[in-house]
């Protein structure tokens, strides 16, 4: 019997796992373009979550008197047709659009992958959950998107909800191709051999190998979150007024754009921002995630 | 000497070095062999021993622009193959030096016809045209004795079994009439009885074509039954070299012995365990100073593991690189 | 059919351990709607059976059916009838038996590099079936299990924080043999558990096998294409074609006179290293045909150099040439 306590066991390997973390760190770190979108976008949520502290001003306050005024030293990034500061709105806008595109992100990925993993799992299942995949698959987004929330009604939950709906097929699909073929890898045979159960198995051993592609597909998911708000919010079903999104910022500035530019262009800006950096985000955590990238 | 022109291909002193994520990985270090005209030579090692690289350099088949760097020489028939073009690397390869790979299903492309691959190698290097290279394409099916060739000279990759699929790719390798075929681990994913259906169909082209083969492989009963001489690698280095009458009766080096100690046969006791090598192979860049081997040897000697070994010829035949055997002539001289 | 424990031939008093009787396995091929139903027949009507502490060897070529009738002994793959008895009960359709019953019964695979879930340390992977088994209470007593298996397989306490990738082939062999042998099992079923490694390991591996069966008394099911292990680690031997057993005998009685044409084309085909051990080699005509549509009679038929009229119509029946050495043949 070997005398090594649990202590020494614990210090004799954190080295190997430690290498191992130094390698993945560096060879993130290496990839420029994907440490700048990080970089950017840390940068706007903490814009995001100390809104109130960098901007004293109440987003719904209006001054009638001081509407569609350019960029001033008062208002920065001036005032729109209500009179209500741009600047505070655009980053309450930011506020809101980044929580609506992470939420969504999440419950697309939740979702996503409990029904992939019960469809690649089951059989009788499968047919089922991806003929209805399919069907909603075929609808165009958008118009789903304004279906659902005529049906739900006008709040940003339901901008939410009817996104996530709109974007898990396309997850659960993806979770579901790379959990059949986890699922014929050897070690799931063995602790089958073991007596597991199908839950054991499903979410303590093929979920967490499916992992990498899935939160790839998120990251893009929670980028393209925030435009099809703005979509939506140009057809006036997005994040219901007063509320600001950049998205309904957008579409309040559609009007006057060619003479109060400024309000279209700050949120345009941002939204441009955010959805860049979470692309290359996502394409660089791709890169470390690709076991084909050369090892 | 009059004993060169009998020489095909000669390696001196090569050295394989791959730059990767992890630093820098000398994959084979100062490997010499020659290879006779119409001999079939076996190149035998376990995985990470540098049989594969050994054979991909000589085809230079890596990315010389990112990846790997090449040193020493490789004379092949007059010319140093590390000195040429990759334009005249290009015509060299397929037509005058031919690779067999191990697994046929990913070496050819699943969207063209059996027949069309051969072709393709025909019409790049004899500038003929598609008629009559497939005419020859059907020639060299017969010739590696695929059953009913017209037939399957349409069939796609996958519409065939692996043996048939091997018999494509040595076609594929004939094509051009090549001097030399390196055949890399062709039947190690194969039967037993189509294994050794190929292995006479490499045997029978060899005696009927004159051509010289590599044979690479791990397995030591293919060697015995099919080469005439034999060179065992070991973690990058050439550990001993000979005829294979030598190498089975009489082996020197103690990874050699070893090696066929542990394997068992028809002839091992059953109720004996098997010889162990003990201990496992380094990681490559692991490898200090002195014999690479000198850690699981059992003939270990204080000198080896403060010098590298130099080969050394113990008799007419064999030669081998350990401090055990004395020094009748150093034949390569450390660069 | 006889169902019994004990088996009185010339191996003496030995007990049958596991029975297998006419057990076959098709698997459907997946055209729905089409006029016929295709079946591969992997495993078709096979019927042998394995003495306690032996090791029973199932040998054949790629498409014979051998790791197909590994996997339905041990119902990873539900057979589509006959019986499997072990220790004198029927366990074919045991679905509330399964549980325990797998505790009994456990598997060796054979590539290393998949049979061990990535993203799960050697720790987790070893105490995954002691946590569905809920054996032993405390996390401290399932450690020191592990750290003990870890030992018995050659390995090191301090690889039980380690990911499988950090480890060798045979390292990481020698981890699903400890992982087998957590439950105690009675029978392990060893599929091609040596093919993937390197020559110099498995005689390691092979050592290992060996010295845990003397140690713990195992029943071992050995599956390999690669005739010189088989020889040596074999007591008896069942060799395999197209889904059937066409010879079964003891080892080396089976080396020494092999009466099945297919085995006799089988051990010539064997390379060897030493000259004199090889014999001449018998050629066989054509590929081994598809299990979709295997042929009528003797599946053997259309490829055997002994071929007469009754082999294309009727399937041989058990013959048994010496004792305890049986051959499908009608002609052997």
């Amino acid at each position: 019997m070997n005398g090594n306590t649990s202590h020494e066991v614990a210090s004799l390997d954190k080295a190997g796992i430690r290498e191992h973390r130094r390698i993945m760190l560096k060879s993130f770190l290496r990839n420029k373009l994907a440490l700048t979108g990080l970089i950017i976008l840390m940068a706007l949520t903490l814009l995001a979550i100390f809104a109130p502290s960098i901007t004293p001003v109440d987003p719904y306050e209006m001054e009638v008197a001081n509407r569609l005024q350019p960029p001033s030293r008062e208002h920065i990034f001036g005032t729109d047709a209500f009179g209500r500061d741009v600047f505070t709105r655009t980053i309450y806008g930011l506020r809101i659009s980044l929580t609506v595109g992470i939420l969504t992100a999440l419950f697309t990925m939740v979702a996503g992958m409990i029904i992939g993993l019960l469809a690649a799992y089951f059989d009788f299942l499968d047919n089922v959950l991806m003929r209805l995949t399919e069907a909603m698959m075929s609808i165009p987004t958008t118009l789903l998107a304004i279906a659902l929330m005529t049906l739900l009604g006008a709040t940003t939950g339901n901008v939410v909800l009817s996104m996530a709906i709109v974007s898990t097929p396309g997850v659960a699909r993806l979770a579901r191709s790379t959990a059949l073929s986890v699922k014929q890898a050897l070690y799931i045979e063995a602790v089958k051999s073991q007596g597991a159960s199908w839950a054991r198995i499903l979410f303590k051993h093929i979920a967490p190998n499916i992992l990498s592609p899935i939160i790839v597909q998120t990251t893009f998911i929670f980028a393209t979150a925030i435009i099809t708000e703005a979509s939506l919010s140009f057809i006036g079903v997005g994040v219901p007024p007063p509320i600001p999104s950049l998205g309904n910022i957008l579409y309040e500035g559609k009007a006057v754009i060619y003479d109060s530019w400024w309000m279209v262009t700050f949120p345009g800006i941002f939204m441009i921002l955010s959805v860049l950096a979470i692309n290359i985000l996502g394409d660089g955590i791709r890169d470390l995630l690709d076991p084909l990238s050369n090892r | 000497m009059s004993e060169n022109q009998n020489v095909l291909l000669k390696i001196d002193d090569l050295q394989t070095t791959f730059n990767t994520v992890r630093g820098s990985i000398t994959a084979i270090n100062g490997v010499s062999f020659k290879v006779r005209k119409g001999e079939v030579l076996g190149l035998v090692g376990e995985s990470g021993c540098g049989k594969s690289v050994t054979a991909q350099s000589i085809m230079r088949l890596y990315d010389e622009k990112k990846l790997v760097s090449y040193k020493g020489s490789i004379q092949f028939d007059g010319k140093n193959i590390l000195k040429l073009t990759p334009e005249e690397m290009e015509k060299l390869r397929g037509s005058e030096i031919a690779m067999v790979f191990q697994d046929s299903l990913s070496s050819l492309d699943p969207l063209f016809t059996v027949g069309d691959q051969i072709a393709e190698t025909l019409i790049s290097h004899k500038k003929i045209d598609r008629k009559q290279a497939w005419k020859r394409a059907l020639k060299l099916l017969e010739l590696t004795g695929i059953p009913a060739p017209e037939q399957r000279i349409k069939a796609y990759p996958h519409e065939l079994s692996g043996g048939m699929r091997q018999r494509v790719m040595i076609a594929m390798a004939l094509s051009c009439d090549p001097k030399l075929l390196i055949a890399d681990e062709p039947t190690t994913a194969l039967d037993v009885t189509i294994q050794a259906q190929i292995m006479d169909l490499i045997v029978d082209l060899n005696h009927s074509l004159g051509m010289s083969v590599i044979l690479i492989t791990h397995d030591l009963g293919v060697v015995a039954t099919v080469c005439q001489r034999v060179i065992i690698m070991y973690l990058g280095e050439v550990v001993e070299e000979g005829l294979v009458s030598d190498i089975f009766n009489n082996p020197l080096h103690p990874y050699t012995k070893g090696l066929i100690k542990s394997i068992p046969t028809f002839a091992t006791p059953k109720n004996e365990p098997l010889y162990m090598i003990r201990g496992s192979v380094p990681v490559l860049n692991e490898v200090k100073t002195g014999c690479r081997f000198c850690n699981r040897c059992e003939q270990a000697r204080d000198q080896c593991k403060i010098e590298t070994p130099v080969p050394v010829q113990v008799n007419g035949t064999q030669t081998v690189r350990c401090w055990n055997y004395k020094n009748k002539q150093i034949l390569h001289k450390r660069g | 059919m006889e169902s019994s424990s004990k088996n009185t031939s010339a191996m003496g008093s030995r007990n049958v351990i596991l029975e297998i009787d006419s057990l076959k396995k098709y698997f459907a091929t997946q055209k729905l709607f089409a006029r016929s139903r295709k079946s591969v027949k992997a495993v078709d009507n096979v019927t042998f059976h394995v003495y306690e502490n032996e090791t029973y060897s199932l040998v054949g070529e790629t498409g014979c059916g051998k790791s197909t009738l590994g996997r339905t002994i041990l119902q990873l793959v539900p057979p589509t009838s006959g019986r499997i008895i072990y220790r004198g009960e029927d366990v074919t359709n045991a679905k509330f038996m399964m549980r325990t019953l797998r505790k009994d019964m456990q598997m060796i695979f054979q590539d290393p590099y998949s049979a061990l879930n990535p993203r799960m340390t050697i720790g987790q992977i070893l105490e995954e079936p002691m946590k569905i088994y809920k054996l032993f209470d405390s996390a401290q007593a399932r450690r020191k299990k592990c750290l003990e298996m870890l030992e018995k397989v050659g390995m090191q306490a301090n690889h039980y924080y380690r990911y499988p990738h950090e480890f060798s082939g045979g390292q990481r062999q020698r981890i699903v043999i400890a992982r087998a042998l957590i439950l105690e099992p009675k029978v392990i079923v060893c599929d091609e558990p040596v093919s993937a490694l390197d020559v110099s390991i498995q005689s390691q591996i092979l050592n290992l096998l060996t010295e845990i069966k003397h140690d713990v008394g195992i029943t071992y099911i050995f599956i390999s294409h690669d005739m010189s292990v088989v020889r040596y680690v074999s007591d008896r031997i069942g060799v395999m074609y197209l889904g059937h057993i066409v010879e079964e005998a003891p080892a080396d009685d089976l080396f020494k006179t092999p009466y099945h044409p297919y085995t006799q084309a089988l051990l010539s085909a064997v390379p060897v290293i030493e000259p004199n051990a090889r014999k001449e080699r018998i050629v066989l005509k054509g590929e081994m045909p598809s299990p979709i549509n295997p042929p009528s009679g003797c599946p053997f038929h259309n490829r055997c150099p002994n071929t007469t009229d009754i082999c294309s119509r009727q399937f041989p029946i058990r013959k048994e040439n010496d004792s305890d050495h049986y051959v499908y043949c009608h002609h052997a």
